[in-house]
């Protein structure tokens, strides 16, 4: 078995070199067309051809080999350029640059219909000059004597809910989720080890009815840019990666990849809508997509500065009033009320507690003398099973716990929030414990405890936080260790996504619970106690801001989106971490 | 009585153009009639700028922005086919006032943080929509021959 290579760094970690546009050009100079693991094609070795766009450039195309090309934009003069094609059935996708400059197309054409799409891709053209921006262009290729074709490849939403597994021709394999119109999630078994899925921005273009191109940019990350057609029959893909790695070193080659299919999640636009709705298109500029830059929004503190922030301000603990994350949360339960309970950790604390009042606890750690106060709040996710969620005033750290009492099994799991990471001194941090209840009359058990559960991985679940807002988000469980949460349009299509490390435990059958962080996001903890029994959940929010420390209510009502079956592909044979 | 859009169908099409009016709004000659033509294409015009998004209805204002009354309204729908609707001109023909009866459509932004409503801003969402049945009070002025909207107000019907 393959050592798995784990990165030093996950992608959001890296401090991603701000390239100058000198830079970038000396990098793409060297660069003598893109290089390839498989054969290139000679479909075009040896002829001329014209592509035509609307709103866009008209290529003229003359292939003196299978490797170098001649090209001539809207008539100008022809420049040359090394090229790599490759085929998949009817479609062509070659790929060059513009030498002496820092553009380059990805051309698709389909041979059967005669329809191209034409991806202008250029550096430089954001302030952080590495992000690769785009543009496509739908046309055709012009044939002499024959009428240009009415049809166009469009943007589609057929390929939402689509997931695939991938090897390319060099070796990379990769899951990858189109759980969105705007968006994609990949999970970088090869590269990154497969712990975490990621998110970007992504184009996706309906060739035919089995044939989509799918193009993503890693915004926020290295900026590299990955492009292919894939043929949801053959489930097969080609294509290209352009852009420079955390090395900084160009990546720029074609491959070809065959895949496997994962599954496919339900779409939520009104039936017939088959298309992509304005809000998930370009606008009119050119290269204009809809990017989410968590970092840019996200205020951010040393942890020295965020100490004297939560210094100067309360914590607001379930605060009254309204919370647009916990529209649908269940009822606070008094279930708690009036009872004292120890909770023993392995491995952790031992907790004693004796709750007052329906909001009021107090804890103390064992063989401490004081009691401290807190202000908790409590669920009852199903008979006898109770979470609730309290600071912990005078910990080192800001601490939460958020806690899942099983009074018919004597268990606990806590999810131990702290504030502070290696990186930002606002952004939450977690620690999964496990333990039992001691409770007066009853025996806790020795050896039983919750456990950590991969059965959400791949499900997808909608998450309705406010009937009165609509405030709706869908939950893709990526891996065993991240979750990537995806915002509806008002039309029911996938929009804007993203994603953080989280964990998963199995509380009861049917019952998990999860966290994720929203680490370089806006740091965030998210708790949830998913009972897909009742399809609702409960939880708390962690967050360290500009007001100091917040702890409020999280609840929402479920549906199924779907699942795909990747769970085999975190198994320990695989070489992948695994639960 | 005020002259009504039932009016219109009971009477001459002029009686429209010719509110009976007290004080400062008098009896319009039948010239007036044009600039109640006028007026009225003014209000048509912005909702049609609401409506559609263009950004230029600030141009439809003497002082050339919006009023706060307009804030997060996306929608201007006329209603009850116009009959309750009144154009008046003065006598010096300089303003006008009208009321107008319409379905007020507003974006109303969710109130809270958190990544979740970050996002639905940044895809242009983020807010509730609710729709209202609002009296329009209308004040116009004639700045260098133009009708501009002075002043708008809303209160409930």
């Amino acid at each position: 078995m393959a050592q798995v290579k784990y990165p030093v760094q996950q992608l959001h970690r890296i401090a991603w070199t701000k390239l100058t546009q000198d830079q970038i050009g000396d990098k793409l100079r060297a660069a003598n067309g893109p290089s390839s693991a498989s054969e290139l094609s000679d479909v075009y070795a040896g002829r001329q051809i014209k592509i035509v766009t609307g709103h866009g450039p008209a290529l003229s195309y003359r292939f003196s080999s299978r490797n170098r090309l001649a090209v001539s934009e809207n008539g100008a003069a022809a420049a040359e350029a090394g090229y790599g094609a490759l085929t998949l059935g009817d479609i062509v996708f070659f790929t060059h640059l513009l030498p002496g400059t820092q553009r380059g197309y990805h051309v698709i054409v389909d041979r059967h219909t005669n329809l191209a799409t034409v991806f202008e891709v250029w550096f430089s053209g954001y302030k952080d000059n590495r992000e690769v921006q785009r543009q496509a262009y739908h046309g055709y290729v012009e044939l002499s004597g024959q009428e240009p074709p009415k049809a166009r490849h469009a943007p589609t939403n057929r390929a939402e809910g689509k997931g695939y597994y991938w090897k390319q021709d060099s070796g990379i394999e990769t899951l990858e989720f189109y759980p969105s119109t705007a968006y994609s999630n990949f999970v970088e078994l090869t590269r990154l080890g497969g712990e975490l899925g990621f998110c970007a921005p992504t184009d996706y273009i309906l060739v035919n009815d089995q044939v989509c191109i799918y193009q993503r940019t890693e915004c926020e990350f290295s900026g590299i840019q990955t492009i292919y057609a894939f043929d949801a029959n053959r489930v097969e893909q080609i294509g290209a990666r352009l852009g420079f790695n955390e090395k900084d070193e160009l990546e720029y080659y074609v491959f070809r990849g065959h895949g496997e299919w994962l599954g496919q999640l339900a779409h939520f636009e009104k039936f017939g809508d088959a298309g992509v709705p304005p809000a998930n298109q370009p606008a009119a500029a050119k290269g204009a997509r809809r990017v989410y830059r968590p970092i840019e929004t996200f205020k951010t503190f040393t942890r020295p500065e965020f100490d004297r922030i939560a210094a100067q301000h309360p914590a607001k603990v379930f605060p009254p009033g309204a919370n647009a994350m916990a529209g649908n949360k269940q009822e606070a339960s008094g279930y708690l009320a009036g009872t004292a309970m120890t909770i023993r950790y392995d491995r952790g604390p031992v907790i004693e507690y004796n709750f007052d009042e329906i909001q009021s606890l107090r804890w103390r750690e064992q063989g401490v003398s004081n009691w401290t106060v807190a202000r908790y709040e409590a669920w009852e996710s199903a008979p006898g099973l109770i979470m609730f969620a309290h600071l912990l005033a005078g910990a080192p750290n800001h601490d939460c716990h958020v806690v899942v009492a099983d009074f018919d099994n004597n268990l606990a799991s806590c999810l131990h929030g702290t504030m502070g990471s290696h990186y930002i001194g606002n952004e939450a941090q977690v620690e999964n414990l496990f333990g039992v209840l001691e409770r007066q009359g009853s025996v806790a058990p020795k050896y039983a405890r919750h456990h950590f559960t991969d059965e959400l991985v791949g499900k997808a679940l909608t998450w309705n936080y406010s009937t009165e807002t609509g405030l709706t988000s869908m939950h893709l469980y990526t891996t065993p260790h991240s979750l990537s949460w995806i915002i509806f349009g008002q039309d029911g299509a996938g929009g804007l996504e993203w994603s953080g490390p989280a964990a998963y435990v199995k509380i009861r059958e049917g019952i998990y619970l999860g966290y994720w962080l929203e680490e370089a996001c806006n740091g965030t903890l998210g708790t949830i106690l998913i009972n897909m029994n009742t399809m609702h959940d409960c939880g708390a929010g962690y967050h360290g801001g500009p007001d100091g420390v917040s702890l409020t209510a999280v609840g929402a009502h479920a549906r199924h989106a779907g699942q795909f079956n990747v769970r085999k592909y975190f198994q320990p044979g695989r070489g992948v971490s695994s639960v | 009585m005020k002259p009504t859009r039932r009016s219109f169908f009971t009477k001459a099409s002029a009686a429209l153009a010719l509110p009976l009016a007290t004080g400062a709004f008098s009896q319009a000659p039948v010239a007036a009639a044009d600039d109640v033509t006028s007026v009225r294409r003014l209000q048509q015009a912005l909702a049609r700028e609401i409506n559609g998004a263009t950004g230029h209805a600030a141009e439809l204002f003497a002082g050339g922005t919006l009023p706060l009354a307009l804030a997060g309204v996306i929608g201007l729908q006329p209603m009850d086919f116009g009959e309750h609707d009144f154009i008046e001109i003065a006598a010096d023909g300089r303003t006008a006032r009208a009321t107008f009866r319409c379905a007020v459509e507003s974006h109303i932004p969710i109130a809270a943080e958190g990544t979740l409503i970050d996002m639905a801003r940044a895809q242009g969402e983020g807010f509730t929509r609710s729709k209202a049945y609002r009296i329009l009070d209308m004040v116009y002025v004639r700045a260098r021959g133009t009708w501009k909207i002075d002043v708008l107000s809303m209160h409930e019907v």
